[in-house]
């Protein structure tokens, strides 16, 4: 006899990926899924007698939208929510500049020169550097206190960079024992993972699969795995980005008809025998 | 690009505007108002970074026509006192240097 269920009791939605269409190539793959739904939506048209009384309907313009949202932040996902691509990873051939902020309690010592721990990243050309450092103490409760300015050479309210050292030079008496400084800056590295989100790139299709799984309705120890597979989907960029401690990151992508598929479906959902 | 002076030369002090973005043109106005002004951030720059000893410096620094006998009225005090230490430097190593080829040459 041919397997066949009507019904089963959901227990979780385990994961959703995504792969290139043609050739299987994984994008991303979240597994902390919250929250998950699929909104079918049709177009519906109908026609009135004279006296607006509905005579006939008719159904058109079928849409599928899945949301969901991850509990962690899933660079791979947001990177292909935001540009349609894999996540830049920073390698000894293609480093990237990666943000650094100092912050020192002045001692005795410190009082003329700080070495930072990262050379500052030149901005400008070979023959006129130019090394963007932000420099300022703070008061006691973290706010900005004495901001400094960067110039030729050390005077009040002025420091000078040294590249060769990593050295910020500072005028007698300008900082004292006690005082917090704070220096911030961006360093050219090979160990960082970077994010874009840039204005003129957009996701792009993609094949998506929705991993669910349940048990019998009878018999709680038979578990079933189904997949709800999206041939064509598209990703949406319009998402929040919420930084609180309990956020979680909402996604959702919508299907577009597999058009050379003989089915023509925005979605398929299959429950395989499970395995004896 | 707006005409506001939104950057101050670190050599004469002088406000100036410089668009940040465009380092392909006139790249020395990242820091200086003028290519004069640039010259001599350049040299202390070099100096600092160890690019160019002080005899090298006190050099350069004659050949755009600055020496200690200058009037320095348009640069920054603290630029100046670079340049003069720079240029000191510069001269006593000279000095001992020339003192030294005599002795031997005794």
């Amino acid at each position: 006899m041919s397997f066949d269920i009507n019904n089963f009791v959901l227990d979780e939605c385990k994961r959703v990926f995504s792969r290139n269409a043609d050739t299987g190539t994984m994008n991303f793959l979240v597994s902390q899924i919250e929250d998950p739904s699929i909104q079918c939506d049709s177009e519906e048209i109908v026609k009135n007698d004279a006296k607006g009384t509905p005579l006939a309907k008719w159904s058109q313009g079928k849409t599928a939208t899945f949301s969901a949202s991850n509990s962690l932040l899933d660079f791979n996902l947001m990177s292909w929510q935001f540009n349609g691509e894999d996540k830049t990873i920073a390698t000894s051939g293609a480093t990237v500049n990666a943000p650094a902020i100092e912050e020192k309690t002045l001692t005795s010592s410190d009082l003329l020169e700080i070495v930072l721990a990262n050379s500052v990243v030149n901005s400008g050309t070979v023959s006129t550097p130019v090394y963007k450092i932000t420099v300022s103490t703070l008061t006691r409760d973290g706010a900005c206190k004495q901001v400094f300015t960067q110039g030729a050479s050390a005077a009040a309210g002025v420091f000078t960079y040294t590249a060769a050292t990593k050295k910020l030079t500072f005028n007698s008496g300008d900082l004292a024992v006690g005082d917090k400084l704070f220096v911030a800056y961006e360093y050219s590295t090979e160990n960082a993972v970077v994010l874009y989100n840039s204005a003129d790139k957009f996701a792009s299709s993609s094949e998506i699969w929705v991993e669910i799984k349940g048990h019998d309705i009878c018999s709680t120890g038979t578990v079933y795995a189904g997949y709800v597979v999206f041939p064509n989907a598209t990703l949406s960029a319009n998402t929040t980005v919420s930084l609180g401690k309990e956020d979680s990151f909402p996604f959702e992508f919508s299907a577009a008809q597999d058009y050379c598929s003989d089915n023509k479906e925005l979605f398929r959902i299959v429950v395989p025998q499970p395995a004896a | 690009m707006s005409n506001s002076l939104n950057a101050t030369c670190w050599v004469c002090g002088k406000k100036y505007n410089h668009c940040f973005k465009c380092k392909d043109l006139a790249g020395y106005r990242a820091v200086a108002d003028t290519p004069e002004c640039y010259q001599i951030c350049s040299i202390i720059r070099e100096y600092r970074e160890g690019i160019i000893k002080a005899t090298e410096a006190k050099q350069k620094f004659e050949n755009i026509g600055i020496t200690l006998n200058c009037s320095f009225s348009n640069i920054l005090p603290e630029v100046v006192r670079d340049i003069r230490m720079i240029i000191g430097l510069g001269t006593e190593k000279t000095d001992i240097k020339t003192e030294k080829i005599k002795e031997n040459k005794k």
